[in-house]
C-alpha cells in the first residue's frame, strides 16, 4: 500500500488531473491484489493441504465426516472413557448425545447432560449423523518431527553445503557468462552449444560415471563432489547470466574502457551493478538447487549421516507419509521454514530494479 | 556501491543464519572415509548355525507408489530344521553411532539396507543398535550400516553405482527375490562361504534352501518366516453386530463353511457407504464407500491369483510357454468383480485415498479384513486398533496362506566375503532382528518369545497367535514368488497387471486375462537361456 | 516466445578503436579464453566423462550388477542402436514426452511471466509476501511434493475433487487414476514450481531501463502496447532462456512419474515418459548397454530441439548489448 501512496503523492506533485489518476491507480491495486489472492490461494491449495494434515492428529484424516480443517472430535468422558459427541436428531429436534457403542441400525447412546439417565439405545444409522468438531491445532507432530529429525544439524550442512557452493557458482559462473556475452573468441557458438550439451543428459544417466570418478578420486564419503565441481561453472547460471549480460547496452563497459579500465575491472564495476537482479535470481535458483538435491548427496554419503543435508536427512520421514501422515507433512512444513526467510530476505533486491546511469542519449 | 552492499549482506544474513544453527561448523572438506584397516583375526565370533526355515519377508515400505505394494519376496515352505543355539555374545549397551564401539583393528562391513523392509526409522534404530552389540562383541568385523530409504527407487540406483564405482558394500538385506533380480548377476554363491567358515547348511530343509536360491544359486540362508493371515478390525464387526471369523481351519463361520461364498458374502455386509448401507442393499451408493470388506494389500498379481491356491505362470515342463493356471483366472475374475462391481474390495482410488490411509488401509481403521502377512505389524498401530488374526477361507475345500520370506545376501564384489559371510551367519539367528522385520522364528522354540513381544507391542489386545502358526502348515505351492524366465521383466509385467485393474473400471477379465498371458509369453520367450 | 517486435531502444554503436584493430582484438580473444577457462577445465574434468561414458556404453553389454572394468562387460558393436528399431516401446514413450512438452513448455512461459508481471506490478500491495508465496513450492523437495500432489489429486479424499463436486461437478477427474488425465496433472505439478522462472523473469523485468516505459508513456502508449513493445523485446534474452531450459527440463521429466506411477508408468503406460523407459532397462533391467542408446537418443533430440531454438529463436532475441 506504501506503493500506491508513493504513486499518488507522486503524480499529485506532476499532474492537474491527480483525482482522476489517483482514483484509477487505486482502483487497479485493488483489482490486482484481488487477482494475486486469488491465483495465490488456487497455488497454495496443496500447501495449505500439507499444513492442516500436519496440524491434525492422524485419526482425524481416516475419521468419517471429519471436517478438512485441523479439529478434534468433541467428547465426554463417561465411566473413564471418551465417547464422541453426535447431533442427532431424535423426535424432530437435534439432540447433542455421546455414542458409546455404534451398530449399524442403531446406537448406544448417553445425554451428557444427564449422565444420571445411563446408557440408552437410539434408533438410526449413526453414520448419517453429524460428529462434533472443535476447532484445535495439534503440535505434537510438530514436536515429534523436531524430535526425531536432527534439524540443527541438517540445516546447517545444507547452508554451508549451499553457500560454499552458491559462492563458486557466482564466481566461475559471472566469469564465463562475462567472457561468453562480451568476448570475441573464434567458436564461440559452438563453444556455448557443448556448454548447453553438458545438462542434456538426463541426470541418471550421469551418476554411474561421476559415481567412479569421485570414488576412484576417494571423494566419496565427503562433501568434495558435491561442492567442487561448483567452482567449474555450470550451463543453466552461465547460460541465464550471459543471456543478462549481453541485454546491458555495451555503450556501458565502453566507456569504462575508455577510462583504462581492464575487462575484469569493467566487470566489477560495470556489469555487476547492473546485473543485480539476474546476479540475485542466480544465487536464489542455485541456492535452493543444492538445498533441494536429493540424489547426489544420498549416494555420496552413504552412511557418513553426520553430513547428510536437510535433503536426504528427511527422505525418510517425509515419505513414512502413509503410516504417519501428520509426522510426514510436519516434516516437509518444517524444512520449508528457512528457505521461506532466505527468499523472503533475498528478494528484496527485486524491488527497485536497474536504473540506467551513465548512458548518453 | 549499494548494489553490492546488498548482496553482502544476503550472504552474511546465510552465515549469521549457519552459525545461529548450531553447533560449530563443520569443516567444509570432510574427512575422507574410513580406509579399511586390514582385518585382524582374533577372537573368533559365534558361530550360529540354525536357522531353517523359512525364507525371506518383505517388507512393506511404504510406497509412495499407488496401490501396489511392496515387496515382498519369496516364500519358503514350511518346517523347519532344527536349529542349534546361538551362542549370542555379551553385550555392552548400544551407543547410537555405530562405527563406535569396533574394535580398533576391525574390518569395515558394510551392510547396505533399503531393497526390502528396514529403512524406516523406527527399524534404523534398531538395526544400528544390532551393528553395534554385534561390534562389541568381536573384534574381527566392524559392521557400518548404509540406508537408503527407497523413493523413487532411489535404493536401487545407490547401490547400482556402489556396485559399478568398485565401492559395493558386502552385505544387502533384507532382500527379497524381486529385489535381488534386480541385481541378477552381483550376488554371491553362499555354499563355498559356508564351507570355507565350516557352517554346515545340510541343517536346513533343502526345500527351503531352494527358496533361497537364484538360478540355481543359493544366495543367503534362510531367516525367518512370513505365514499370512486375514488381519480383522473387531470394532468393526461388532458395529454389524457380526460374529468374529474362525481362528482354526475348519471351524464355521456362523453356521456355515468358511469357504469363499460365506466371505464374500460378510465382506459385503462389511462394506458400508455413508448413509449406512451395507454393499449388499440395492441403495448402496458405490461412489460414497466409508468402509471397506476386504482389501489383499500390497501384493502383486500373483499374490491375488493365490487367494485361490498357488500356481506357476508357465507350463512347469516348457517355461518358454506362458499359462495362466485356472485357479488363479478364477481368483482374477473374483478379485476384479469385488472391486468393480461387488465394491467390497477398494479399486485405486479409494486405496490411495486419505480416508484409507493412502494405501495402507487396514492402518485407516475403515477396512475390516486385510490379507497380509506377519511382517504387516510393522505397519499399524498394533494398541490402538482393536484387531485379531484369523484363519484364510477355503476355495474349493482348500486352505492357502501365501508365505514370504527375506535374506540378507553378499555381493560377489565384496572385498571381504569370508567376513561378510561370518556377521550375515550371525544375523541370520539373531532374536532382535527377527523382532525387527516380524519375521517368526523358524525355530519353535523361539516363538513364544518372539509372540510375547508382540503382544507387549500389542496390549491391550490379546492376539491368537496360534493362527499364525495354523497358516504356516498352508503355504501356497508352489510360492506366488518362485522363479519365472526373466524374473525382474515378469515381475514387472506382474505388478502393473495389478495396478491395471484397480485402476481401470469396466474391463472385460477374459480378454485382459489373456493379453496378460500373451505379454508374459513375450518375455519368457525372449528371455536369456539359463 | 519472444517477438518480431524490436525495441526502439538505442542501439550499440560501434566503438572508435585507437589501437590497431588485430592488436586490440587478439587482445580481447586472451581475455575472453581467460574468463572462459574455469568452463573450460571443468568441462574436462567433470562434464565430458559422462557423455563419453554414455557414448561407450552404448557398444557394450555392461550391466552395472559388477564393477565396471574389463572383463565384466564385451563390445556388442551397434547390436544395442539396432534394438531402438524395434522396441515396441520407444515411440509411445516418446508421444508421452512430447505431449508432456507440449503442453508444459508454452504455460511454463506464460504462468510464470505472468506471475512475474503480477508480482513486479506497483499496483500490488505487499509484493514481497506474494513473492515468497508463489516462490515457496519451488523449495519443496521433489519426493514431498510429489506425495503431496498425489494426496491433493486423489479422486476420492483430493482437495482438488471435494473442490469441484463442490462446484457441482459430479464426476471429477480421476487425475492419476486415468490414463487421459494423468499426464496433465503431472503438468500441473510442474507449473506449481514455478519459483525459479518467475525469479529469472522477474530479473529481466527488473532490468527493463525505466526510462523506456516514461518515454512510452509520454508518446501516449497504453499498458498493453508497452508490454508488447518494451518489456517484451527487453526480457526476451530471459525469454529464450526460460523456453531453452524448458525444453531441456520437458525431455529430461520422469521423476515425479516414478514416484506416481512406479515403474510401469501408470494408469495404463500413460506417464511412461522416455526417460523412464531409459532408466527402467538401466535400474530395473540392469541392461546399461540399450538404457545408453536411450540416453544418447534423449540428449541427440533435446541438441536438437535447442539447436533449432538458437538457431530461429536467437532471431527474435533482442540483445541490448548487442551479438559481440
Amino acid at each position: 500500500m506504501s506503493t500506491a501512496v508513493q504513486a499518488q503523492t507522486a503524480t499529485a506533485a506532476k499532474t492537474r488531473v491527480l483525482d482522476k489518476r489517483a482514483l484509477r491507480n487505486l482502483s487497479s491495486t485493488v483489482i490486482l491484489t484481488g487477482i494475486g489472492l486469488l491465483v495465490l490461494v488456487i497455488f497454495l491449495l496443496p500447501l495449505v493441504y500439507t499444513l492442516a494434515t500436519a496440524f491434525k492428529q492422524d485419526a482425524q484424516l481416516t475419521a468419517q465426516n471429519a471436517p478438512l480443517y485441523p479439529a478434534q472430535p468433541s467428547t465426554f468422558n463417561y465411566e473413564g472413557k471418551d465417547y464422541p459427541l453426535y447431533e442427532v436428531p431424535i423426535d424432530g429436534t437435534i439432540k447433542r448425545l455421546a455414542l458409546i457403542k455404534p451398530f449399524r441400525e442403531d446406537s448406544d447412546m448417553l445425554d451428557p447432560e444427564h449422565p444420571e439417565n445411563g446408557v440408552f439405545n437410539v434408533k438410526g444409522r449413526w453414520r448419517t449423523w453429524t460428529p462434533v468438531y472443535t476447532f484445535s491445532l495439534t503440535l505434537e507432530n510438530f514436536t515429534t518431527a523436531w524430535e526425531q529429525v536432527n534439524f540443527p544439524r541438517l540445516f546447517r550442512n545444507s547452508l554451508l553445503l549451499g553457500i560454499i557452493s552458491t559462492v563458486g557458482t557466482l564466481i566461475a559462473c559471472i566469469l564465463v557468462a562475462y567472457g561468453f556475452a562480451r568476448f570475441p573468441i573464434p567458436g564461440k557458438n559452438i563453444l556455448f552449444i557443448i556448454l548447453i550439451s553438458t545438462i542434456v543428459l538426463p541426470p541418471q544417466a550421469t551418476i554411474i560415471p561421476l559415481y567412479i570418478l569421485f570414488s576412484k578420486l576417494g571423494w566419496t564419503g565427503t562433501w568434495l563432489p558435491l561442492l567442487v565441481p561448483a567452482f567449474f561453472a555450470n550451463a543453466y547460471d552461465v547460460f541465464l547470466l550471459r543471456q543478462y549480460f549481453m541485454s546491458i547496452p555495451k555503450e556501458l563497459d565502453e566507456a569504462a574502457m575508455l577510462d583504462g579500465a581492464s575487462p575484469l575491472r569493467t566487470l566489477i564495476s560495470v556489469i555487476i551493478p547492473q546485473s543485480i537482479p539476474a546476479i540475485t535470481a542466480v544465487t536464489l535458483f542455485h541456492f535452493f538447487f543444492v538445498w533441494n538435491d536429493y540424489f547426489s548427496p544420498l549416494v555420496y554419503l552413504l552412511g557418513k549421516e553426520e553430513l547428510y543435508p536437510i535433503s536426504v536427512g528427511i527422505g525418510a520421514f517425509v515419505t513414512t507419509f502413509t503410516n504417519y501422515p501428520g509426522r510426514a507433512a510436519a516434516t516437509a512444513a518444517l524444512t520449508l521454514l528457512l528457505p521461506a526467510v532466505i527468499f523472503f530476505l533475498a528478494q528484496r533486491q527485486f524491488m527497485q530494479g536497474v536504473v540506467v546511469t551513465g548512458v548518453e542519449k | 556501491m549499494k548494489k553490492y552492499m546488498t548482496l553482502a549482506i544476503i550472504v552474511a544474513a546465510l552465515a549469521l543464519i549457519v552459525a545461529g544453527c548450531g553447533a560449530p561448523a563443520a569443516p567444509t572438506a570432510v574427512p575422507a572415509q574410513p580406509t579399511a584397516v586390514p582385518a585382524q583375526p582374533t577372537a573368533v565370533p559365534a558361530q550360529p548355525t540354525a536357522a531353517p526355515a523359512a525364507t525371506q519377508a518383505p517388507a512393506p515400505t511404504e510406497a509412495p507408489k499407488p496401490t501396489e505394494a511392496p515387496p515382498p519376496t519369496e516364500a519358503p515352505t514350511a518346517a523347519s530344521t532344527e536349529p542349534t543355539a546361538v551362542p549370542t555374545p555379551t553385550i555392552p549397551p548400544p551407543v547410537l553411532t555405530t562405527t563406535e564401539g569396533c574394535a580398533p583393528n576391525s574390518t569395515p562391513i558394510v551392510w547396505f539396507i533399503g531393497l526390502g523392509a528396514g529403512s524406516q526409522p523406527n527399524d534404523v534404530v534398531k538395526e544400528k543398535a544390532w551393528a553395534d552389540k554385534y561390534n562389541k562383541s568381536q573384534t574381527e568385523a566392524c559392521v557400518i550400516l548404509n540406508v537408503v530409504y527407497n523413493t523413487g527407487n532411489n535404493s536401487y540406483d545407490a547401490l547400482r553405482a556402489m556396485i559399478a564405482g568398485g565401492n559395493a558394500p558386502d552385505i544387502v538385506g533384507p532382500v527379497g527375490k524381486a529385489g535381488r533380480a534386480s541385481f541378477q548377476g552381483s550376488w554371491a554363491d553362499i555354499e563355498p562361504l559356508a564351507k570355507a567358515a565350516g557352517f554346515d547348511l545340510s541343517k536346513y530343509d533343502p526345500k527351503l534352501l531352494d527358496f533361497t536360491k537364484d538360478e540355481g544359486v543359493l544366495v543367503g540362508i534362510p531367516f525367518a518366516l512370513f505365514p499370512s493371515f486375514i488381519y480383522y478390525n473387531k470394532a468393526l464387526f461388532d458395529e454389524a453386530k457380526l460374529p468374529y471369523p474362525p481362528h482354526k481351519v475348519g471351524e464355521k463361520y456362523d453356521g456355515k463353511d468358511w469357504n469363499i461364498d460365506t466371505f464374500t458374502e460378510l465382506a459385503q455386509k462389511l462394506t458400508v457407504d455413508g448413509k449406512g448401507n451395507d454393499a449388499t442393499s440395492p441403495d448402496f451408493d458405490p461412489k460414497d464407500i466409508k468402509q471397506f470388506g476386504f482389501y489383499e494389500q500390497w501384493t502383486d498379481t500373483r499374490g491375488i491369483g493365490t487367494f485361490f491356491g498357488g500356481g506357476l505362470p508357465y507350463d512347469p515342463k516348457n517355461p518358454k510357454n506362458a499359462v495362466i493356471p485356472d485357479n488363479w483366472k478364477a481368483a482374477f475374475k473374483w478379485y476384479y468383480d469385488g472391486v468393480w462391481n461387488k465394491h467390497f474390495m477398494p479399486n485405486s482410488d479409494y486405496a490411495n485415498s486419505d480416508q484409507f490411509g493412502k494405501g495402507n488401509v487396514f492402518s485407516s481403521g475403515n477396512l475390516a479384513m486385510s490379507w497380509v502377512h506377519t511382517w504387516y505389524t510393522c505397519c499399524f498401530d498394533l494398541s490402538k486398533t482393536s484387531w485379531d488374526i484369523a484363519v484364510m477361507p477355503t476355495v474349493n475345500g482348500v486352505t492357502t496362506a501365501k508365505l514370504h520370506g527375506d535374506t540378507f545376501a553378499i555381493l560377489k564384489d565384496s572385498k571381504h566375503k569370508d567376513l561378510a559371510f561370518k556377521v550375515l551367519s550371525a544375523m541370520v539367528v539373531d532374536k532382535d532382528l527377527y523382532q525387527i522385520y516380524g519375521g517368526m522364528p523358524a525355530q519353535v522354540a523361539d516363538r513364544p518369545a518372539f509372540w510375547a513381544a508382540l503382544d507387549e507391542r500389542a496390549a491391550p489386545n490379546k492376539v491368537d497367535w496360534t493362527v499364525a502358526e495354523e497358516m504356516l502348515k498352508y503355504p501356497d505351492l508352489p510360492n506366488h514368488e518362485a522363479w519365472m524366465p526373466d524374473y525382474a521383466k515378469s515381475k514387472d509385467i506382474m505388478d502393473k497387471w495389478r495396478v491395471f485393474i484397480d485402476q481401470t473400471p469396466g474391463l472385460d477379465m477374459d480378454q485382459e486375462i489373456a493379453k496378460l498371458q500373451a505379454e508374459l509369453d513375450a518375455v519368457f520367450k525372449a528371455a536369456p537361456e539359463q | 516466445m519472444a517477438t518480431t517486435n524490436l525495441a526502439p531502444v538505442p542501439t550499440s554503436s560501434t566503438f572508435p578503436v585507437k589501437r590497431t584493430k588485430s592488436a586490440y582484438s587478439r587482445q580481447r580473444t586472451r581475455w575472453g579464453w581467460l574468463f572462459l577457462m574455469p568452463w573450460i577445465i571443468g568441462f574436462f574434468a567433470f562434464q565430458l566423462l559422462p557423455i563419453a561414458f554414455t557414448f561407450f556404453l552404448s557398444f557394450t553389454d555392461y550391466k552395472a550388477t559388477t564393477e565396471f572394468k574389463p572383463g565384466n562387460f564385451n563390445f556388442v558393436g551397434l547390436q544395442n542402436f539396432q534394438r531402438l528399431f524395434s522396441d515396441p516401446l520407444a515411440l509411445p514413450s516418446m508421444g508421452v514426452t512430447l505431449k508432456f512438452a507440449a503442453i508444459g513448455i508454452p504455460l511454463g512461459l506464460i504462468i510464470p511471466l505472468a506471475i512475474a508481471v503480477l508480482v513486479n506490478s506497483k499496483h500490488l500491495i505487499a509484493p514481497s509476501i506474494f513473492r515468497t508465496l508463489f516462490f515457496l513450492p519451488t523449495v519443496i523437495p521433489v519426493v514431498a511434493g510429489t506425495i503431496i500432489f498425489n494426496g491433493v489429486l486423489n479422486s476420492q479424499s483430493g482437495w482438488i475433487n471435494l473442490g469441484l463436486k463442490a462446484l457441482g461437478i459430479e464426476d471429477p477427474p480421476r487425475w492419476f487414476g486415468d490414463p487421459l488425465w494423468a499426464g496433465f496433472a503431472l503438468n500441473l505439478l510442474a507449473i506449481w514450481a514455478v519459483g525459479n522462472a518467475m525469479i529469472i523473469l522477474l530479473a529481466g523485468l527488473q532490468g527493463v531501463p525505466t526510462e523506456l516505459y516514461e518515454a512510452a508513456i509520454m508518446d501516449g502508449a497504453n499498458y498493453w502496447q508497452r508490454f508488447i513493445s518494451i518489456t517484451v523485446p527487453m526480457i526476451s534474452p530471459v525469454i529464450f532462456y526460460n523456453v531453452t531450459l524448458g525444453v531441456i527440463f520437458a525431455f529430461q521429466y520422469f521423476v515425479p512419474a516414478l514416484l506416481i506411477g512406479g515403474q510401469n508408468g501408470n494408469p495404463q503406460g500413460s506417464l511412461l515418459f522416455f526417460p523412464l523407459h531409459f532408466y527402467r532397462q538401466a535400474f530395473v533391467f540392469s541392461d546399461m548397454g540399450y538404457a545408453a542408446v536411450l540416453a544418447l537418443v534423449i540428449f541427440v533430440v533435446t541438441m536438437v530441439a535447442t539447436g533449432l531454438l538458437f538457431f530461429f529463436g536467437q532471431r527474435l532475441v533482442y540483445y541490448a548489448g548487442g551479438e559481440s
